[in-house]
């Protein structure tokens, strides 16, 4: 899957909960959930189980700990689908 | 150090679907989650642990400076419980911290501090009736013209003393329309 792609599907999964919504329409690698897009940090969870579910993976605690951008996203997902 | 959090619970049950396969699962230990099931309000139960390792987390980021989601390496131990009031202590590593909340029908405020004493020093400030723009407009209006807020390169919060140039941190916390925020005061230092 290419970048393009991956940002693409991610700003769908992150939309209901972001509250920035001009950081969300300029989302790029290096956009922080946080401190970006202003996710609450109870719903930073929703993101990760969104992020799941549409590629049916688990994501690990380990992993879920450095989870905060989209940057981040992209390599624990990348390296899921990898290990499939 | 010091640490608090505040949940409005209708901003909180519109925002977060609690029952959502894996959303406590992902969030607390297996403990918590049992203290939630048996809870007879598991909603309040929920984000009260939720706020008890919110609170901690901004102490261990004040010391570490590193931003980790690991909710499940923050340890509650709620050692009592009554009408509108909770308190106990939350486990990070080898740092034990000290809660006190205050629950209502409208919000849960923790408040947090690396000793009993300190926790029992420090001022409290939860302010639910007011509507204000962002944080540091919300803050300066509640401080003395001696005390300006800021925040280091970090976005770590401080309350800078004009007339002794001391620094001491403050904690603040907003959700919906709800601002708290816990500080010490200048004499009793950390």
């Amino acid at each position: 899957m290419d970048k393009e792609t991956f940002i693409e599907q991610l700003r769908e999964i992150v939309k209901p909960y972001a509250k920035n919504q001009e950081a969300l329409a300029g989302i790029n690698a290096n956009t922080d959930f946080i401190t970006d897009l202003k996710i609450n940090s109870a719903n930073l969870v929703d993101v990760v189980l969104d992020v799941e579910e549409k590629y049916d993976i688990v994501i690990q605690n380990e992993e879920m700990e450095r989870m905060l951008n989209v940057q981040a996203a992209m390599d624990i997902v990348e390296a899921k689908l990898k290990e499939k | 150090m010091i640490g608090n959090d505040i949940i409005a619970l209708q901003v909180a049950a519109q925002e977060s679907r609690i029952n959502r396969k894996g959303f406590l699962e992902k969030l607390f230990l297996p403990e918590e989650i049992q203290m939630i099931y048996h809870s007879p309000d598991p909603a309040t139960t929920t984000w009260l642990l939720w706020s008890c390792k919110e609170a901690v987390y901004k102490i261990i980021h004040r010391y570490t400076r590193e931003r980790r989601y690991a909710p499940q390496r923050f340890h509650c131990y709620l050692q009592q419980q009554e009408r509108g009031a909770a308190s106990g202590m939350v486990v990070y590593q080898q740092q034990t911290c000290y809660f006190q909340s205050t629950i209502t029908t409208d919000y849960i405020h923790t408040y947090a501090a690396v000793t009993p004493a300190l926790l029992k020093e420090m001022e409290v400030f939860a302010d639910t009736t007011q509507h204000y723009p962002s944080t540091p407009q919300r803050i300066q209006p509640l401080l003395s013209n001696n005390e300006l807020f800021y925040k280091d390169e970090a976005g770590i919060p401080y309350i800078l003393h004009r007339d002794t140039g001391e620094q001491l941190p403050v904690s603040v916390s907003h959700h919906g329309n709800y601002l708290a925020f816990v500080k010490l005061s200048p004499l009793e230092k950390v």
